[in-house]
């Protein structure tokens, strides 16, 4: 069975990602290859350009090709439920009462939201193991780069975590055998917890880390901002030893309008280019036929090693 | 005629077993005050990762907020200890004496 490639859209707002990702979903789709296009983007681009009402149950809109909509804010709701629910089940009934003022708050807390994005992540790969592809359309630059960075940043204090807790273990110890004869020493959850978290943290920055489960692309349009941008989350990514697999030029212009040099800026990665249409790519049929129309392949990209 | 024997065997078992007991709490008393500082020091440190990982509640710097969450069920004991501290949060060289042992 074939392992899951989980395939990224990054770039600027605006630029083109949604429609980029659709037509891949499509040029695969018609492979044969099972796809599973997420839209992490609260724009909801994929239901317009599908012109289908998409949430986060999938769905089947080509023989072997499922769309979502991933619902951020449901996610993140379902989270510190589950969290208040343990708290409660855990505390003494004192402790935890009045405790639903603090998770109302807790939602709009900064994290929250890349947090719920790796969330949706991890429980589609799990749900979806099975299928060859899956294409995520992600959302612009700020908040994507937030989420490929979450598991480096999350580890930095969780190794600094894991250093005090033991700390605490060790003299926990000492007291133990000094004061019980080492009778009386129970375990530390909360060491344990942290334990978990860590190894939570290592494999999923070695998911975005390795190139044949995670490819990502970066959509760019020519013009100076954009490209200036994908410059910029290039540079952002190879700090987190992320590679760029491939950029997506979508083209903007007429075919034959003279084309800027910015394109040469990145000349080590391969481009593929998006023509220019002079309809909407709207609906199914336009896709395809914008696909056939310019043979379509995304065939460089796809087999670029990062 | 084995009358006063079993009173010396009794009154042997009973300064045996009173020895032990003082013994046991001798034991007691020094393995405390051995690990009292140790002990301090432990509720310190326990006070310093409590006020790291829960310190958003407070407005402190703390790491991103799902590890706060992820372990906030298994940390009913370190919030105690938190509002514990309130009390005693504005005589700080008091509790060092205390703990030290000094006056």
């Amino acid at each position: 069975m074939a392992e899951l490639r989980t395939l990224f859209f990054l770039g600027k707002g605006g630029t083109g990602k949604s429609t980029a990702s659709a037509l891949l979903s499509l040029v695969l789709m018609e492979k044969g290859k099972k796809v599973l296009l997420a839209s992490f983007d609260d724009a909801h681009n994929q239901s317009d350009i599908f012109e289908a009402d998409l949430s986060d149950k999938a769905c089947t809109l080509g023989p072997c090709l499922e769309v979502l909509q991933i619902d951020r804010d449901k996610e993140i709701k379902r989270y510190l439920k589950k969290t208040a629910r343990n708290v409660k089940n855990s505390y003494a009934y004192l402790t935890a009462f009045n405790l639903d003022n603090y998770f109302d708050i807790l939602k709009f807390s900064p994290g929250m939201e890349e947090y719920a994005l790796v969330t949706a992540f991890m429980n589609l790969q799990t749900k979806y193991k099975t299928y060859d592809y899956l294409i995520i359309d992600m959302p612009p630059t700020a908040l994507s780069l937030r989420f490929f960075n979450l598991p480096a940043l999350s580890l930095i204090w969780i190794d600094q975590l894991e250093k005090l807790r033991l700390e605490i273990y060790k003299r926990k110890e000492i007291i133990s055998k000094i004061k019980f004869a080492g009778k009386e020493f129970e375990r530390d959850k909360v060491l344990s917890r942290i334990r978990e978290i860590k190894s939570d943290y290592q494999t999923l920055k070695a998911v975005f880390e390795d190139s044949r489960k995670t490819n990502l692309f970066v959509v760019f349009n020519q013009d100076v901002l954009s490209v200036a941008e994908t410059r910029r989350i290039l540079d952002q990514l190879n700090s987190l030893d992320i590679g760029i697999n491939g950029l997506i030029c979508n083209d903007r212009m007429q075919e034959g309008a003279k084309k800027r040099k910015t394109e040469n800026n990145f000349s080590s990665l391969p481009v593929q280019h998006i023509p220019f249409s002079s309809s909407s790519l709207i609906g199914m049929s336009a896709l395809k036929h914008h696909i056939a129309s310019y043979n379509l392949t995304f065939g460089e990209i796809l087999n670029n090693p990062s | 005629m084995n009358k006063p024997k079993i009173y010396i065997r009794d009154c042997i078992e009973r300064i045996k077993n009173r020895m032990i007991d003082i013994w046991q709490v001798a034991d007691e008393v020094a393995r405390d005050k051995a690990v009292g500082t140790i002990e301090a020091e432990l509720e310190e440190l326990e006070y310093i990762f409590a006020v790291l990982v829960q310190g958003t509640f407070i407005g402190m710097p703390s790491p991103p907020v799902q590890i706060c969450m992820d372990l906030l069920p298994l940390m009913e004991k370190d919030l105690i200890l938190l509002l514990e501290r309130v009390d005693t949060a504005n005589e700080p060289l008091s509790r060092l004496f205390s703990v030290f042992d000094i006056g």
